[in-house]
């Protein structure tokens, strides 16, 4: 059974559709544009793509409580985009709702422990109710009307990668019909300050697979992709943008928080991806990196990238240098971003690139061109390890 | 159900380095020292042993005297080993340290540590197990929770072996408990099937 998707929900601070997530990505223009000051964390004056929206904006424009955690109504606003045009046909059939996310209501949290600070019983505790991973599911999967299966991953920065290829198993062995899978993350003081402390962030924009570059952006939103059975997708005749045609998870066992030098773990993924596809690699015209603009992980995807495609480097860019790190949304939106070039057959332009990486010497495409992509690859790595990659193919 | 069978364990507490219920090291240094000697001792190999936190290396070393030793009976792991350790006090003992640490310059190495399960990892890791693995934080060790989750870890045909442990530190007082389970053979007897009161000896 093969897997469609066909249809994308995205928001970022490119935009609060896929529509303007694409319009920004063709023309080159990045999200990172705000202070990190905002969020009262340690550290200040970082830079972070923020998206747009206050809370009580998204909130009224999903007509829901503004009293939400960020990451429910950034998941919403994404997750409803993937679903409202099919809400009809797909009533009856078997659907689940598949979500990675890593700091679920842990803005609340947040706001909960400074009020606390100020005097003990003054945070309101039902600012905590949101906090766990799966609440944030439960409360996207509720205003979707998908109540069949409904699951939360959290395999850190990999997270919505899992949680599509999840998805495209359970619907491939034939226990769903459709599934909205990816993922969600807010900016939250939290991950600020942890990153902080991996001393992993840039005080500058990042420069992903640049010579000089010296860390990540953080940044927030959520990306869906509305998967079908084939069967669905042909019985509805429903228009579709691609196929999830291959998909792999490897741990690279090495370290808590960095990739082992010689990527063990990204090119295990790649090469699984591509084998369970029975694709060549000489037919992947699209590499969507991982691409955080760490020093380590730049230098093991690239590697990795090396060993599985020799001299027959594809075309690649990492569009955080658009989004910033958005995260446990990272796999989601990039997915979405992976499919929507696949479906213009155009390459996505890498951005501040300007000295390839000594270690590999790879040049990503630096143009927003047109572009022969039969099968495009979108790659998440996580913390502890924990490697993804998703192979979309063309639907002719 | 597969019946079960303890086949060995392994416990440093107080000073004391017991083994299937026989003390092989007695020390009245601190803890730091005590591991030290323990380490030395009993030849436990980590490439960075060092670098783990206290919680890591008290499991960990643990672990492998256990290991070392049913390997000369010739037990071995599996890829399909799974791990199972519970504590009472999570990372709290790296947590302190780390969070004095953001007064000057938060520490990385330390901030990698603050979570318990890092411990499962630096097994793993080196043994090269990749069976199910989990870690519980509970009041104090409950032979009855290790039961219930040891048969569920079992109920998946997969696992061969499991090692389950209780490591808990926190500042000078630390008990560390670990044992190896595994299925009785069809028709074999054993001298340490697994149940509350096995388990009650191992844990006490």
């Amino acid at each position: 059974m093969k897997v469609h998707v066909i249809g994308t929900g995205v928001i970022s601070a490119l935009g609060e559709n896929s529509a303007a997530n694409y319009h920004a990505l063709s023309n080159g223009k990045h999200g990172i544009t705000a202070d990190s000051s905002y969020l009262d964390s340690f550290v200040s004056g970082i830079p972070v793509a923020r998206v747009m929206q206050s809370n009580s904006e998204l909130a009224e424009m999903l007509t829901v409580s503004d009293r939400l955690p960020r990451t429910a109504l950034l998941g919403m606003t994404a997750a409803k985009e993937a679903v409202q045009p099919f809400i009809k046909e797909m009533a009856g059939a078997r659907i689940g709702y598949i979500s990675g996310t890593t700091v679920g209501g842990m803005d609340l949290t947040e706001g909960f422990f400074r009020q606390e600070m100020k005097g003990k019983g003054s945070g309101k505790l039902s600012d905590l109710i949101y906090h766990e991973c799966g609440k944030i599911s439960n409360l996207i999967a509720k205003e979707i009307g998908v109540i069949d299966f409904v699951t939360t991953l959290n395999t850190a920065c990999s997270s919505s990668a899992n949680a599509i290829m999840l998805a495209s198993r359970m619907i491939k062995s034939g226990y769903l019909d459709f599934a909205i899978a990816g993922g969600t993350d807010a900016l939250t003081a939290f991950t600020l300050n942890g990153f902080n402390t991996l001393l992993l962030l840039d005080n500058e924009l990042c420069r992903p697979f640049d010579s000089s570059r010296k860390g990540l952006n953080l940044g927030e939103g959520a990306g869906y992709l509305l998967l079908a059975s084939e069967k669905m997708s042909q019985k509805l005749g429903i228009d579709v943008h691609a196929e999830v045609s291959g998909y792999a998870n490897a741990s690279d066992a090495y370290h808590q928080t960095a990739l082992s030098e010689d990527g063990t773990g990204p090119s295990l993924v790649l090469k699984n991806a591509l084998e369970i596809a029975g694709i060549h690699p000489k037919d992947v015209g699209y590499i969507n990196l991982h691409g955080t603009a760490t020093t380590n992980n730049d230098i093991a995807e690239g590697v990795a990238i090396k060993k599985v495609f020799g001299d027959n480097v594809p075309a690649f860019s990492s569009t955080k240098a658009y989004t910033g790190h958005t995260l446990g949304a990272s796999g989601g939106i990039e997915a979405v971003f992976t499919v929507q070039s696949i479906v213009n057959q155009k390459s996505i332009a890498a951005l501040r690139f300007n000295t390839p990486m000594p270690e590999t010497g790879l040049i990503p495409v630096t143009e927003s061109k047109p572009l022969k992509i039969e099968h495009a690859l979108s790659n998440s790595f996580g913390f502890g390890g924990n490697c993804c990659s998703l192979l979309f193919s063309r639907k002719h | 159900m597969d019946d079960l069978q303890i086949r060995g364990y392994c416990k440093l507490i107080g000073g004391k380095l017991i083994q299937d219920g026989i003390c092989l090291l007695e020390s009245d240094a601190p803890f730091a020292a005590f591991l030290d000697q323990v380490v030395k001792q009993f030849s436990v190999q980590h490439p960075r042993f060092g670098k783990l936190d206290r919680l890591a290396q008290l499991a960990y070393a643990c672990t492998e005297i256990l290991i070392n030793k049913l390997k000369s009976q010739n037990i071995n792991l599996t890829e399909e080993t799974s791990l199972l350790f519970m504590n009472a006090s999570s990372s709290l003992d790296t947590d302190l340290r780390f969070d004095k640490s953001i007064q000057s310059m938060a520490s990385p190495s330390l901030f990698v540590y603050t979570l318990p399960n890092i411990l499962l990892a630096e097994i793993c890791i080196k043994n090269g197990l990749k069976g199910e693995n989990t870690f519980l934080v509970a009041e104090k060790p409950d032979p009855e929770l290790y039961l219930l989750q040891i048969q569920r870890i079992f109920r998946d045909q997969t696992t061969h072996i499991c090692i389950a442990g209780w490591a808990e530190i926190l500042d000078e007082n630390y008990d560390c408990s670990v044992f190896l389970i595994d299925r009785i053979k069809a028709g074999a007897k054993s001298s340490t099937p697994l149940n509350i009161s096995s388990l009650n000896k191992i844990l006490s």
